[in-house]
C-alpha cells in the first residue's frame, strides 16, 4: 500500500474577488522512499497542494473542498485537529522556502529543535539535547555542541535552512514535505542541502515530495514528477519519463525555455502569454492559448483530465493539438515586439 | 591588502566607456553605544578594477553577499565609493558633486531586481514614462509625449491601449516589461540590470532575457547584467566578471569563462547548477564547496577563497593577496596557484 | 524638471528610440485603469457600517452648518423670563436655564466642536506630512535633529502648554486651534517619517533617485502618495480625538469661552443641572457621541479598504 494516496483533491480560496480555485482536483501516490517532485510556476497550486495535505490553509477564506488523502490508512483532510497533531510534526515534517523567517527569532535553536521531539516522544531533556547535537552534526553545523544553544540570528542563510532540515527530521517523519527547499540559497549551497535531504532519506528510507519550479533540481533528486499548471496536473511519471518523452505541450515548452549550460545560439525559447488566471473559469486545456502545437480545434467544456499510458506515463490530453511533433519544429523563434502581450488580470 | 596593488586589468579613462579603477565602497557599521569601538567595516566592494566596451553586455555573477549589488549601485552612483574612480565615456563619476550627478543621470539607468517593488504603485504606467522621458526632453506635452510613451510600450512589447493602468493591474513580466521602458525613457548609453528575471516564472523568464539581448543589439547600448545563475548569465552576457568577497575572481570572453573556466570557484558555480536532466544529473561529479560564503566584515586574508576551496591552500596564499592577471589572451583569473592551476587539472570543462 | 540642460537634450543620438509607423493612438482605445484609491473606495463601499457612518457624519455637518439659518432664534438671544424648559413644539430641543433654544445651540456648538477638529486635523496634517517625509527622506543627523525636536515637543505635558499659551496671550479660540495643532502634528509627523524610512528602502524610490528626480519630486510625488493610506486613517481619528481634547478643554474653562459654546461647553453647563434639566446634556451628549461614533467606524472602515492585507476576510 501506497504511503499516501491523494485523490481529487481541491481546495479554493473565497475571496472576496471571487472563487479561486488553487488546486482542482490532483492525484498522485506515493511510497516509502520515495521522492515526489511536483513542479509548477506561481500560482500553479503547487504549494497549495501541500499546505491542504498539512491542513495549513487558512480557513477562511481557503476551503479544502473535497478529495481524500490516505496517509498509512487515514484520511488526512477529514481527521480530528487532535489526530492531525500527532502526525503533523512526527510523522511527517515541512520545510517551508525562507529560512529567514521560519524559526522563531527569541528562542534558541536547541530549544525550538527539541520542542517537537519532546512532544512526540518521551524524552528527558539531556537526551533530547543529546540528539538535537547529533541532527545538527548531521546536517553539517561545525561544533554542534556549542552552537546548539545559539539564536537563529547568529546563523547564516543557509546554516539556518540546515537547522530547518535538522528541526524536520529530528523525529524521523515517514514524509517531509519541501516547499522550495533551496530556492532562497545560492546555488553552491543548494547542492549541499539536496545532498544532506537525499542522504536521510537513503539512511532513513523517509518519502519526500518535493515543490520546485526548477526543473533542475527536480532531474536530480526526483523518482516521479508532477507537473502542475492552473491548479491542475498537466503530466505525472517517473523523472525519466517527463524528462526525456514528455508528451504535454506545456512540459515540452517548459524543458526549452531553460537556459540552461546547454543553450547555445542567439534567441532562448519563450512561451508566449501569460499563465492563467485561476480566479476564472478554465475550459478546456489551461495550456491552451499558449500552447505552441497546431491545433485541430478549439478544446471546450471541460479541462481535460489525465489520460494513462501502459507503463505508468500519465499527461492531461485535450486531443486537439498534434503533441507528437518535436517541439524545435513548433516553438516560436523569437520574442518579437509585434507579438503584443495583453495586460490580463494581475494574479 | 594594506599596500595598493597595481591593476593587472588595463585600464584606459580617456578611450574606453566604462571604467572601474580600483573601487572600493566600504560601508562603516558605526560604534558600539557606550565603549564606542567600531563594530567593524563591511567591504562590500574591495577593489574592482573593470572596463565595459561601448556596445557589449557584461554579466557580473556571484553569490548572494559577494558585493555585486553595492557594485552595481556605485556604478550608479547611489551610494558613493569610499575610494576609486568611475568614468563613463571620459567623465569621472565619482569626482561630481551631487548637483553634477543629478544632471548625468539620463545617461545611465537602472533595471531593478523586484518588478512589484520597482514601480511606483499610485502612478500610471503614462505618468511613470511621461516623467522619465522629461528628464532628457524637458519641453515635451502633450500628445507628443503620449506618443512617445506609446513607442516605448511597443519596444518592450506591450500594448500601448494599456498605457493608463496601474502597476498592479499587471503581472510580474509585464511589469518587469514597463521598469525596462522606464530605464530606456531617458535614452541612455548604459544599463545595469540588476538580477532583472530572478523574481519572475522560468516562462517568463526568457521572454524577458530575450527582450533585453534585442534591445541592447538594437538600441546600441551597453549593459551591466548582474545575476546569480551563471546560465542566465552566460545567454546574454559577452564578458562574464565573476565575483567573491568584493573582488572579481574571474574574468574573460563568456564562452571562454563557460567553457574553459580558469578559477575553480567558477567551476564549482558551474557543476552546481542543476541541470534538467535525470541520468547525468544522478551520475556526474560535482565540485562541492565547504559551508556558505563568508561574511564581508571579516573576509580572509590573502586568496579569500581559501577557507571553501576543495584544494587546501598554503601559508602564503593564506597571507598574500593575488591579483587578477590574464592568464590565457583575454581572459583573467587572480593568480592564485591553488585555486587556478588545481582547477585546470581536477576537472574537465 | 527644468533644471536639465540643454546639452543633455542635445546627447540624444545615443540611444533613438525606434519609429513605429502609427504611434499615435486615440483616446477612446485606452483602457482606463483602477488606482489604488479608486479600488479603495470600492472596498470601502461594500463595508455597510463605514457608509452609514459616512452618511451620518455628513448628515450632522449639514444639520450644524444649515440648520441655524433654518431656526427662528438665535443662540445668543436669552429670555430669562422663559428659562429652562423641556422640549416643545416651538424649542425642539428645550432652552436652558437663560432660555437660549438648545437646538440652535447645540447646532452652532457643533459647527465650532467640527471646526476644531478639521481645522486642528489639516494643520497637523500638513506639517506633520512635511515634516515626517523630510525628515524620513533625508535621513542621519537631519532625521535625528528633527525627531529630537519632535520628542522635546512630545515630553511638554498638554495642560501646562496650554494654560502657559492661555497665560500669555489670553483666551482665544484661534489660540485652542494652535495648541491642539501643534500637539497633533507630533504624532502624524512620527507616522509619516517612519513610512517613509520603509518606502526610502523600495526599489521604486531608488529608480527615482537614479532617474536624477529632484528631492522636492521625490518626496511630493513618490513618498507622500504612498504613505497616504495609513495618513488617511490616522486623520479620520484624529479629528475625534481633537473634538474631545477641546471639550475637555472646555470643560476645564480653558476652551471656548461663553457666550460661544460647543458641543464641550453645552455638555459641561448640562452635566451641572444634570437632575433638573436632563435635556441640557441629552442632546449635545447625543450628538457628540453620535459623531465620535461614525469618524471612529469610517476610521475602521478605511483602514480596512485602504490596507486590504490587514482586512478580515
Amino acid at each position: 500500500m501506497a504511503l499516501l494516496e491523494v485523490k481529487d483533491l481541491r481546495t479554493s480560496f473565497y475571496t472576496r474577488d471571487g472563487i479561486v480555485r488553487a488546486v482542482d482536483g490532483v492525484s498522485f501516490s506515493l511510497d516509502k522512499g520515495e521522492t515526489l517532485g511536483i513542479v509548477g510556476e506561481s500560482g500553479s497550486g503547487k504549494s497549495v497542494t501541500c499546505y491542504s495535505l498539512m491542513r495549513l490553509i487558512p480557513e477562511p477564506p481557503g476551503r479544502i473542498d473535497g478529495g481524500t488523502a490516505m496517509f498509512d490508512g487515514q484520511d488526512l483532510l477529514t481527521m480530528s485537529k487532535k489526530e492531525l497533531r500527532k502526525i503533523r510534526g512526527r510523522r511527517i515534517s515541512m520545510i517551508f522556502q525562507d529560512p529567514m523567517t521560519s524559526l522563531n527569532p527569541f528562542l534558541r535553536i536547541s530549544t525550538q529543535l527539541i520542542e517537537s521531539l519532546r512532544l512526540h516522544y518521551d524524552v528527558d531533556k539531556k537526551t533530547a539535547i543529546n540528539k538535537a547535537i547529533a541532527a545538527l552534526e548531521e546536517v553539517g553545523i561545525p561544533e554542534a555542541a556549542k552552537r546548539v544553544h545559539n539564536y537563529p540570528h547568529e546563523f547564516s542563510g543557509g546554516m539556518r535552512q540546515r537547522v530547518m532540515i535538522a528541526m524536520a527530521l529530528i523525529t524521523e517523519p515517514d514524509l517531509l514535505i519541501a516547499d522550495e527547499p533551496t530556492t532562497a540559497l545560492d546555488v553552491t549551497v543548494q547542492a549541499q542541502i539536496m545532498d544532506i535531504i537525499k542522504k536521510r532519506q537513503e539512511d532513513l528510507g523517509t518519502a519526500v515530495i518535493l515543490i520546485t519550479h526548477d526543473l533542475g533540481v527536480v532531474a536530480g533528486t526526483c523518482d516521479k514528477v508532477n507537473v502542475m499548471y492552473g491548479g491542475r496536473m498537466m503530466e505525472s511519471g517517473t523523472a525519466e519519463q517527463v524528462f526525456y518523452e514528455a508528451k504535454h505541450p506545456y512540459t515540452r515548452s517548459l524543458q526549452k525555455t531553460i537556459p540552461s549550460l546547454q543553450t547555445k545560439g542567439e534567441e532562448l525559447y519563450t512561451i508566449p502569454g501569460l499563465p492563467p488566471d485561476v480566479s476564472k473559469p478554465i475550459h478546456g486545456c489551461a495550456f491552451y492559448p499558449r500552447c505552441p502545437y497546431p491545433k485541430t480545434g478549439k478544446p471546450e467544456g471541460d479541462r481535460p483530465s489525465l489520460v494513462e499510458m501502459a507503463d505508468g506515463h500519465c499527461y492531461a490530453d485535450c486531443g486537439f493539438c498534434d503533441s507528437s511533433a518535436p517541439i524545435e519544429t513548433v516553438l516560436p523563434k523569437s520574442d518579437s515586439p509585434d507579438e503584443v502581450e495583453q495586460a490580463g488580470a494581475a494574479e | 591588502m594594506s599596500e595598493h596593488v597595481e591593476p593587472a586589468v588595463p585600464v584606459d579613462p580617456k578611450n574606453d566607456f566604462l571604467v572601474l579603477d580600483d573601487v572600493h565602497t566600504h560601508f562603516d557599521m558605526g560604534k558600539t553605544l557606550l565603549t564606542r569601538e567600531s563594530k567593524g567595516v563591511v567591504k562590500a566592494v574591495d577593489g574592482v578594477t573593470l572596463t565595459v566596451k561601448e556596445g557589449e553586455i557584461l554579466g557580473l555573477v556571484g553569490e548572494s553577499g559577494c558585493g555585486k549589488s553595492t557594485l552595481s549601485r556605485t556604478v550608479m552612483q547611489l551610494i558613493r565609493p569610499t575610494s576609486g574612480r568611475i568614468f563613463l565615456e571620459g567623465k569621472e563619476l565619482s569626482a561630481l558633486s551631487d548637483t553634477e550627478i543629478r544632471k548625468e543621470r539620463i545617461n545611465f539607468q537602472m533595471i531593478f531586481q523586484d518588478p512589484y517593488a520597482s514601480l511606483n504603485p499610485r502612478m500610471t504606467v503614462l505618468d511613470t514614462l511621461s516623467e522619465a522621458i522629461r528628464t532628457r526632453h524637458p519641453n515635451v506635452k502633450g500628445d507628443a509625449l503620449r506618443s512617445r510613451v506609446a513607442e516605448l510600450l511597443r519596444t518592450v512589447g506591450l500594448n500601448p491601449n494599456q498605457m493608463k493602468r496601474y502597476p498592479h493591474e499587471f503581472s510580474g513580466g509585464q511589469r518587469q516589461r514597463v521598469a525596462i521602458a522606464r530605464a530606456l525613457a531617458p535614452e541612455p548609453k548604459l544599463i545595469i540590470a540588476d538580477e532583472p528575471v530572478s523574481a519572475l516564472d522560468v516562462s517568463i523568464q526568457s521572454q524577458i532575457l530575450n527582450l533585453l539581448k534585442r534591445l541592447t543589439r538594437e538600441m546600441g547600448l551597453t549593459m551591466i547584467f548582474i545575476s546569480h545563475d551563471l546560465s542566465v548569465v552566460r545567454y546574454i552576457a559577452d564578458r562574464i566578471a565573476v565575483m567573491y568577497l568584493g573582488r572579481i575572481l574571474e574574468l574573460g570572453e563568456a564562452s571562454d569563462v563557460v567553457d574553459h573556466p580558469l578559477h575553480i570557484y567558477t567551476r564549482a558555480l558551474m557543476s552546481a547548477i542543476p541541470r534538467p536532466d535525470p541520468t547525468s544529473e544522478k551520475t556526474r561529479s560535482r565540485i562541492v564547496l565547504q559551508g556558505d560564503p563568508p561574511s564581508p566584515m571579516n573576509p580572509p586574508e590573502g586568496c579569500n577563497f581559501w577557507p571553501r576551496s576543495p584544494i587546501e591552500h598554503d601559508e602564503r596564499m593564506k597571507h598574500e593577496e593575488p591579483v587578477l592577471t590574464e592568464i590565457r589572451p583575454n581572459h583573467f583569473a587572480t593568480n592564485c596557484p591553488f585555486c587556478v592551476q588545481a582547477a585546470a587539472e581536477t576537472v574537465p570543462a | 524638471m527644468t533644471d536639465h540642460s540643454e546639452t543633455a537634450v542635445l546627447g540624444n543620438e545615443a540611444a533613438p528610440l525606434p519609429k513605429h509607423s502609427a504611434s499615435e493612438i486615440a483616446e477612446e482605445e485606452l483602457v482606463e485603469g483602477s488606482s489604488l484609491w479608486k479600488d479603495a473606495w470600492s472596498r470601502l463601499k461594500k463595508n455597510k457600517l463605514a457608509v452609514a457612518s459616512l452618511v451620518i457624519f455628513l448628515l450632522i455637518c449639514v444639520f450644524c452648518v444649515v440648520g441655524p439659518f433654518l431656526v427662528p432664534y438665535n443662540s445668543q438671544e436669552q429670555d430669562l423670563f422663559l428659562g429652562a424648559t423641556g422640549p416643545s413644539a416651538e424649542h425642539w430641543f428645550g432652552t436652558d436655564t437663560l432660555g437660549r433654544d438648545l437646538l440652535v445651540r447645540t447646532m452652532e456648538g457643533g459647527r465650532i466642536s467640527l471646526m476644531v477638529g478639521l481645522v486642528a486635523t489639516v494643520v497637523s496634517l500638513l506639517i506633520g506630512v512635511i515634516y515626517g517625509a523630510t525628515a524620513g527622506y533625508l535621513g542621519g543627523k537631519v532625521d535625528a535633529t528633527m525627531m529630537r525636536f519632535v520628542d522635546l515637543l512630545y515630553a511638554l505635558p498638554f495642560t501646562i502648554f496650554v494654560i502657559l499659551l492661555m497665560v500669555a496671550f489670553g483666551r482665544s479660540m484661534w489660540l485652542m486651534f494652535v495648541a491642539i495643532g501643534c500637539v497633533e502634528w507630533l504624532s502624524m509627523a512620527r507616522i509619516v517619517r517612519s513610512g517613509v524610512l520603509g518606502l526610502k528602502k523600495q526599489e521604486f524610490v531608488e529608480a527615482a533617485v537614479s532617474l536624477g528626480y529632484s528631492h522636492k519630486r521625490i518626496i511630493l510625488r513618490h513618498l507622500i502618495p504612498n504613505v497616504l493610506g495609513p495618513v488617511i486613517v490616522i486623520a479620520t481619528l484624529t479629528v475625534p480625538a481633537v473634538m474631545l481634547l477641546e471639550a475637555f478643554l472646555s470643560f476645564l474653562g480653558l476652551g471656548v469661552q461663553p457666550p460661544n459654546a460647543s458641543w464641550g461647553v453645552l455638555i459641561n453647563e448640562g452635566q451641572q443641572n444634570m437632575e433638573i434639566f436632563p435635556w441640557l446634556l441629552m442632546f449635545p451628549a447625543f450628538f457628540f457621541a453620535l459623531t465620535l461614533f461614525c469618524l471612529n467606524f469610517l476610521g475602521d472602515g478605511l483602514r480596512d479598504a485602504l490596507d486590504p492585507k490587514s482586512a478580515k476576510d
